[in-house]
């Protein structure tokens, strides 16, 4: 335990870097961004009023600037993709950033007083934490924003709009908040599921290299059978699920797919991990 | 003392190893000596489950080796196991965070003894330099038992001698020292057992000192016998 | 200690961020929205009678309907991808099946997506059909009856024949009026000709079921001869709303069917009603443009009121369904300003109608979810003159408040 929580946050600092700038990356470009769309919303109602068009009919034009608009541009959003693709991108890369270059860390990792899972655990949560950080401060921003758009926009040319609003609506919003309580547990343990797939596909690579891409692809399709399993078989019998049983099968094969992924990683990484 | 008992390696259908089967006591510097590729390398790695074996077993004072008892034997492979990034000082508090065995005065005084500052970046270093923090690192730890890997293996001649003095020092003495090499020159005569290994099996298995006594050969006459 | 900042920092982060979040959501979680409303007079005055029923969101047809719970595949699920459907953003099954679900699950259980369940105060009705069974001459139908207070469960099986041979059937409605079960059936067949060529030959039956004596007491069709040619034409039946939610359940004379039929990227829409007292059916007389949304039907005894959006205001066509003529149409002018506010992101989405003690209501759906002011219509259905044009103030909609969760139906307004 001692062991896993050093290498946790080992591993934490060492995506200090990526993580620190990613959320300064989100916070530069919807703060710029909510600037610049601001400014031109501004100059297209300054243009409008000059021509004589009153308030009302400046609106139906344009609508209002309010902070559930802004979610859906570019501006906001590119920054979310940025960050999903950089954390799916790191996933795979925590791993073989010890075993590429010239010198192999995974050598000084391996060879731990520790049980060797703590590597995989200490990997998973930093990944996991880092995307609970970066939502996090996501949320941090959105106050930040909500509290913005009225010293930009006049009162009539906004809407005051609460951030539970916003999310409910907000594009990507509902991905990264899922609606209730239970439903983020649900949704963000999934997500936690995916990466161990993930890292275990990737020991199977790790494992046997060339053979290990085919048995990865198998465990890929394994878990996809296993994890749908509910699926399949509402398919095939034609039962409608009601949301608790909906719920509890999808909990089911979550755990089972932990389950089998930590047994599994567990075994590549004791007995026939290769460095 | 390590027993290794039965090594069995394939690598697709190619034996490397076939039946591998030797032990290194502790207090012993003992010498895996192979021309290259005949599996030397696998064999450490195999000791330290750094690569899935097809059979047999490693034993530690007689009990198998698992993870927690890095504590007791550890692997100085023959490239530096530490991120580029970090300076010589980050490795040394690495190994003290993770390592209860580890010994700071020893570290310290192998820091005088290779000449080496502590605030180098790793990746600055010369490649002498590189292999004696290597060495440092496990050298540091209070184990009983020190596998190396081709420890002289593509370094200059002067390092290399400061890493032959460190064989006969106080630094190696009662441990066990297991190491490989396909290059016998300068420390033959530190060196206390040798396996020889060809065509993935021990063809010979002798201690040094007794190799002269009775037979009136040296290490590299028995090399050239078995494998000219 | 050091080296755990950044990793402590963020969990605290995660911890204050998300349940800032959730407390805030549960908090107001169970807080609906009270109505209020201002008088001519000026009066403030709390709105109870005024209810409207079904997501505000997703105003359409299957929601706000107290008697229809599950109208087939095709507004249930996706036939091929149920779970998908489930997926979608909301991960949620259908609100009306769910309701069911909680309240009955020893029947609800287990049901199939593709059946059709419906409700009345007394019983939960199931209707599908047994494609194992079915014959050219016949259709097998199994039913299901549940009995709501004493839990018991009837099966019947009903053997329907089939005038011309059909290789499929379709159930396309169904309704239960007292003891009568209503079911819309397609059948589809095929038509050799001398040629060579086939065609595919659809009929739309409508069938009555006594469940008590289980006989068939009747079985009519409906549509026949559809102009189809390819298969599958795609026909879809749905049901009206009646206004007054509550009655329905009662000897309801007409039932009002939605008939979709879609041919070769065609539409044809038309009304058709089912009087069940006397087993007769008629294609109402209503001229396509008449129902082309954006509009909305609703009806009440024998008036079928078309409500059409214009650019200023609404045109209301009265329909007299015994007669099956064009009463009159009303004309309802209003400022195109007011008018924005009953135009939803889906046109027909944005509004609701009522009709009762010849007035007619209509209600703005579209500014609840901004937290803005209800706009509300008042016409009367004689002289066309609008009698009331104010606006319903959701009286307790805080910062926080989460308009998804509003349910509101209009069913009565008093002066």
């Amino acid at each position: 335990m001692n062991i896993f929580l050093k290498l946790l946050a080992f591993e934490f600092n060492r995506f200090k870097k990526g993580y620190l700038s990613l959320i300064g990356l989100t916070f530069t470009i919807q703060g710029v961004g909510l600037f610049f769309q601001s400014r031109s919303y501004l100059s297209k109602v300054e243009m409008l009023k000059e021509e004589g068009v009153s308030t009302q009919g400046i609106l139906s034009q344009l609508g209002h600037f309010d902070l559930l608009n802004y979610t859906y541009s570019l501006w906001f959003v590119a920054p979310i993709m940025l960050g999903i693709v950089a954390l799916l991108f790191y996933s795979v890369f925590i791993w073989y950033r010890d075993w590429l270059g010239k010198n192999t860390f995974i050598y000084r990792l391996l060879l731990l007083p520790a049980k060797r899972m703590s590597i995989y655990f200490a990997k998973l949560f930093t990944i996991f934490l880092s995307v609970l950080g970066l939502v996090s401060s996501q949320y941090l921003f959105l106050h930040v924003y909500k509290w913005l758009i009225p010293l930009i926009i006049s009162e009539e040319f906004t809407q005051v709009q609460s951030i539970a609003q916003v999310i409910e609506q907000g594009a990507f919003m509902v991905f990264l908040f899922p609606k209730t309580l239970p439903f983020f547990f649900f949704a963000y343990l999934t997500g936690l599921m995916v990466l161990m797939v993930l890292f275990t596909l990737i020991l199977f690579e790790r494992s046997f290299h060339l053979k290990g891409i085919l048995l990865a692809t198998g465990y890929a399709g394994l878990s996809l059978f296993i994890y749908f399993s509910p699926a399949i078989y509402q398919l095939y019998t034609r039962i409608i699920f009601a949301n608790s049983e909906t719920f509890l099968w999808f909990s089911i094969m979550g755990i089972v797919l932990m389950g089998l992924s930590i047994l599994v990683s567990n075994f590549l990484l004791t007995k026939k991990i290769t460095v | 003392m390590i027993e290794v008992k039965q090594l069995k390696k394939k690598y697709g259908k190619r034996h490397v190893l076939k039946d591998i089967s030797f032990q290194a006591h502790k207090g012993e510097i003992t010498c895996l000596i192979g021309v290259n590729g005949v599996g030397k390398t696998t064999i450490l790695k195999g000791i330290m489950n750094l690569t899935p074996l097809n059979g047999g077993m490693v034993e530690i004072d007689g009990k198998p080796l698992t993870s927690e008892r890095y504590e007791d034997i550890t692997f100085i492979p023959d490239t530096l196991t530490m991120m580029p990034s970090m300076t010589v000082k980050q490795s040394m508090d690495f190994m003290k965070d993770y390592y209860r065995s580890w010994n700071p005065k020893r570290a310290e005084d192998l820091l005088t003894f290779f000449k080496i500052k502590k605030e180098e970046r790793i990746s600055d270093l010369s490649k002498g330099n590189k292999a004696k923090v290597n060495m440092l690192l496990g050298l540091a730890l209070d184990v009983d038992y020190l596998l190396m890997d081709e420890p002289f293996s593509g370094i200059d001649l002067f390092s290399r001698e400061q890493i032959l003095s460190v064989f006969s020092s106080h630094l190696v003495e009662d441990r066990g020292v297991l190491l490989t090499t396909h290059d016998l020159t300068d420390f033959e005569t530190l060196v206390d057992k040798v396996v020889l290994i060809d065509d993935g099996q021990v063809v010979r298995e002798f201690y040094t000192e007794e190799m002269r006594e009775t037979e009136g050969k040296s290490v590299v006459d028995v090399m050239r016998e078995v494998y000219q | 200690m050091k080296r755990y900042g950044l990793l402590l920092l963020t969990i605290i982060l995660f911890v204050s961020a998300f349940g800032w979040h959730y407390f805030s959501v549960e908090a107001t979680h169970n807080q609906k929205p009270t109505f209020s409303y201002v008088t001519s007079r000026g009066n403030k005055e709390y709105v109870e009678k005024l209810k409207l029923v079904g997501s505000i969101y997703q105003p359409d047809n299957e929601y706000n309907q107290t008697n229809f719970i599950q109208k087939g595949e095709e507004t249930l699920y996706e036939e091929d991808f149920p779970f998908l459907y489930q997926m979608d953003t909301v991960f949620y099954a259908h609100p009306s099946f769910q309701r069911l679900y909680e309240n009955y699950p020893n029947f609800v259980k287990r049901k199939n997506y593709g059946n059709f369940l419906i409700e009345t105060p007394e019983t939960i009705v199931e209707a599908s059909v047994d494609w194992e069974k079915q014959q050219s001459t016949s259709t097998t139908i199994q039913v299901e009856k549940f009995n709501k207070e004493s839990e018991d469960i009837k099966k019947y099986t009903f053997n329907l024949p089939l005038d011309n041979p059909a290789e499929y059937s379709y159930l396309e409605s169904i309704e239960v009026v007292e003891n009568k079960l209503i079911l819309f059936l397609t059948h589809v067949g095929e038509n050799k000709w001398e040629d060579g060529m086939n065609t595919t030959a659809v009929e739309l039956f409508v069938y009555q079921i006594d469940l008590e004596t289980e006989k068939i007491v009747s079985a009519e069709p409906f549509l026949t001869q559809f102009p189809a040619t390819e298969f599958p034409a795609e026909t879809n039946v749905s049901a009206l709303n009646s206004i007054n939610g509550d009655e329905d359940y009662k000897q309801k004379e007409n039932n009002l069917f939605l008939i979709n039929h879609e041919n070769e990227g065609e539409t044809l829409t038309s009304i058709a009603n089912y009087d069940s007292k006397d087993n007769r059916h008629t294609i109402l007389d209503i001229k396509e443009e008449w129902i082309d949304s954006p509009t909305q039907q609703i009806y009440e005894g024998e008036t079928l009121y078309l409500i059409e959006k214009e650019e200023a205001g609404f045109t209301v066509r009265v329909f007299n369904i015994e007669t099956n003529k064009l009463e009159t149409t009303l004309s309802v002018p209003l400022t195109a300003a007011l008018m924005q506010n009953f135009n939803g992101e889906y046109v027909e989405r944005g509004m609701r109608a009522a009709a009762t003690n010849d007035l007619l209501y209509l209600v703005s759906t579209k500014s609840i979810q901004n937290g803005e002011d209800v706009t509300i219509v008042v016409v009367d259905l004689y002289t066309g003159q609008t009698v009331y044009e104010g606006t319903l103030e959701p009286d307790n909609l805080t910062d926080e408040w989460k308009p998804l969760d509003a349910e509101i139906q209009l069913i009565d307004i008093e002066e």
